[in-house]
């Protein structure tokens, strides 16, 4: 590809996705019962939901299915895919408006995508849900609001729920948990902010609440949660009506806010934790991707963060700069290592890492695109990852960009 | 003081322990072992066909000074020890090596329980009382094999690197005298490209060089399942005498004429 500066990775293919090439942070992937591969996309914005690429050869992508939302004022933004189900979250931009929740498909026939139940979330002071887990078949753990929550900071809206989805068609929220002092009546204070807002403007910064909740098969008594402002937090959800905190971690202040992503590296008792970068040309720097030593889980120790290239260059560059999603190591047509991480960046594109020694996660592979044509910033804005278990890189450009397909020589 | 060895070209350079840079442990090492002619340093083994088995007492891999060996009053101190020196070769964020190498140790101890009678027997055959405390049946503990944990081994690439010198990665290794047992614990990490392909070359390079995959679960015991415990199991077969942890090399020759037995795969 012309522009693209890369190390030991390889672009098979891009695909703009029918000139609707956003996406956001859902990527999962299903093999279909005719041992088709179809990756399922949840878009960033209006006016597409979701889309499903075909992607069984990796350098001819094919979009096979592409939805609308509703209206133009929502996002679905995170999806997965476990068998032929599939999660969908929805998010409003303004509390109170409809459709805001869960929305269960049955993909058995991935061109045409059937709904099979809606878990409504909405309520006068709820977006919905913006970002969801499903990987076991039968909970959702998801971040939302819901309508009897009124959270004391208005973008503090979202927080932790379980939903259980064994019976798809009737799905039915069985726990929550939200970060003490975030909801009106709460005997807890509500927390400082790290860096205030205004309180108009709903999306972005200064929030307590649930970004992403993972929860294994490894340890389906724990949930591993990034609580943007609060930090990362594992939870003991052995009783899923009533989930406790075990730990938590949490480097802002002094550092800028919003973690995204805890994944637990179960084998080598370490946490690998994202912040998002949330602001343009680099002005909420640094964003950054920390390792933890969880040997201790009740004593949760930074000992690393991994290498990006220098602000300095990459900060004018235009965009966001900075830490996001990450391969999840999530169960099903994944690749799975505690030993390589793969990343994305925005601006700095989609980077692998080494981390045997995690003292110091060493870069081994990077790929960034150039900026796609009719992108509204200069660069390319890698924004999200998913890896499946050949080992092909599948990353997402939030405007424009769509698709793309890599391998790797590692 | 042996005579200088030289490294035959089969020789096989194998980083263990906790070394972060194995190109660097080879060149720091490799050619001050070959002039002592010995090979096993706590951080790199020289495996050549006619390097005698690995074992928990051989020298060099636990830097055991006779003054130490002689703090450790008995076998269960001696194999403290070992699983101490063990558990600091390897690093610190790999469960799966650290669960494998405790249920090794206990493997060989609960063997050695298990051949009691027959290894007394063999004492007494060889005009040691089986009954006293020193040396006693579970001095037999040390000829275990030795565990080289997170084993980097070294070969010459045939690929892109023409004659580069790579590594490839096992998560414990044998050294059987006959072959090399290279243990692959099979659990939430998927194998690279390159590892695959590292594997398969060193494979295809060592005829004896035999790789194990194991499945590493979370749950509980990770047991030892056959066919490694059929290599590992009587590990002393061919051994004359029990040398506990510390052998020296004259004195085992010592015992073994007093004794009148030869001794076999020293």
């Amino acid at each position: 590809m012309q522009g693209a500066i890369s190390k030991n990775m390889k672009l098979l293919a891009q695909d703009t996705m029918r000139g609707f090439g956003s996406v956001g942070e859902g990527m999962s992937l299903q093999i279909a019962k005719d041992g088709r591969r179809i990756l399922w996309i949840a878009h960033e914005g209006p006016p597409k939901n979701f889309s499903a690429i075909d992607v069984s050869d990796p350098r001819k992508p094919s979009v096979i299915c592409q939805t609308d939302l509703p209206h133009a004022n929502m996002r679905s933004n995170s999806l997965e895919v476990t068998g032929d189900l599939m999660a969908v979250a929805y998010q409003v931009s303004t509390p109170g408006m409809k459709p805001a929740g869960i929305e269960i498909f049955d993909i058995s026939v991935p061109e045409h995508p059937r709904s099979i139940s809606f878990h409504d979330t909405s309520g006068p002071h709820s977006r919905g849900a913006h970002c969801l887990w499903f990987v076991d078949g039968e909970y959702v753990h998801c971040a939302t609001g819901a309508a009897d929550f009124e959270p004391s900071h208005p973008r503090d809206d979202q927080f932790y729920m379980i939903i259980d989805v064994r019976d798809p068609a009737h799905p039915r929220e069985v726990g929550r948990w939200w970060y003490p002092g975030t909801r009106v009546g709460d005997a807890a204070p509500p927390p400082k902010r790290v860096n205030p807002l205004p309180l108009d403007f709903m999306r972005g910064p200064d929030a307590f609440r649930l970004h992403n909740a993972n929860v294994y098969p490894e340890r389906p008594d724990r949930a591993y949660i990034g609580y943007i402002d609060g930090g990362a937090l594992i939870l003991d959800i052995a009783d899923k009506s009533a989930p406790k905190v075990v730990s938590a971690w949490n480097p802002h202040p002094p550092y800028p806010g919003f973690t995204h992503t805890v994944m637990p590296l179960f084998e080598r008792d370490l946490l690998v934790i994202t912040d998002e970068s949330i602001v343009d040309n680099a002005e909420d720097w640094p964003k950054l991707t920390w390792m933890i030593d969880a040997r201790l889980e009740t004593n949760l120790v930074p000992i690393s963060t991994f290498p990006i290239p220098p602000v300095e260059e990459f900060g004018p560059k235009g965009g966001r700069y900075g830490s996001h999603n990450i391969h999840e190591n999530r169960p099903g047509p994944s690749f799975r290592s505690e030993e390589v991480i793969f990343g994305c960046f925005f601006n700095a594109g989609i980077r692998i890492y080494d981390i045997k020694n995690p003292y110091r996660p060493e870069t081994i592979a990077y790929f960034i695109p150039p900026a796609p044509e009719n992108s509204r910033v200069a660069t390319a804005q890698i924004n999200d990852i998913y890896v499946d278990e050949r080992g092909v890189i599948y990353a997402g450009d939030r405007w424009t960009g769509g698709l793309y397909c890599l391998e790797a020589d590692i | 003081m042996s005579e200088p060895r030289q490294a035959p070209a089969s020789e096989l350079a194998v980083v263990y322990g906790t070394a972060i840079d194995p190109a660097l442990a080879i060149a720091e090492e490799r050619d001050a072992l070959v002039a002592a002619g010995r090979w096993l340093s706590p951080r790199l083994a020289l495996i050549a066909p006619d390097t005698p088995p690995l074992r928990l007492n051989s020298q060099g891999w636990a830097n055991l000074s006779p003054q130490m060996a002689g703090d450790l009053a008995g076998p269960e101190e001696m194999l403290r020890f070992c699983r101490y020196t063990l558990e600091r070769r390897t690093p610190l964020f790999v469960r799966p090596i650290r669960l494998f190498l405790a249920n090794y140790l206990d493997f060989v101890e609960a063997e050695v329980e298990r051949q009691r009678p027959a290894l007394e027997a063999q004492m007494e055959s060889s005009g040691l009382p089986a009954a006293s405390d020193f040396p006693t049946y579970r001095d037999w503990l040390f000829s275990a094999l030795l565990p080289m944990p997170n084993a980097h081994v070294a070969f010459v690439s045939k690929g892109d690197t023409i004659g580069a010198v790579e590594f490839a990665h096992v998560d414990i290794l044998f050294w059987t005298g006959r072959e090399t047992l290279a243990v692959v614990l099979q659990g939430l990490t998927m194998p690279t490209p390159s590892q695959i392909r590292r594997l398969a070359a060193v494979e295809a390079a060592q005829p004896n060089f035999r790789v194990i995959h194991i499945p590493a679960s979370l749950a509980g015991e990770r047991s030892i399942p056959e066919p490694l415990l059929e290599k590992l199991r009587g590990c002393w077969q061919g051994l004359a005498l029990p040398f506990g942890l510390f052998r020296v090399p004259a004195l085992s020759v010592k015992i073994a004429n007093a004794v009148s037995v030869p001794l076999q795969m020293m």
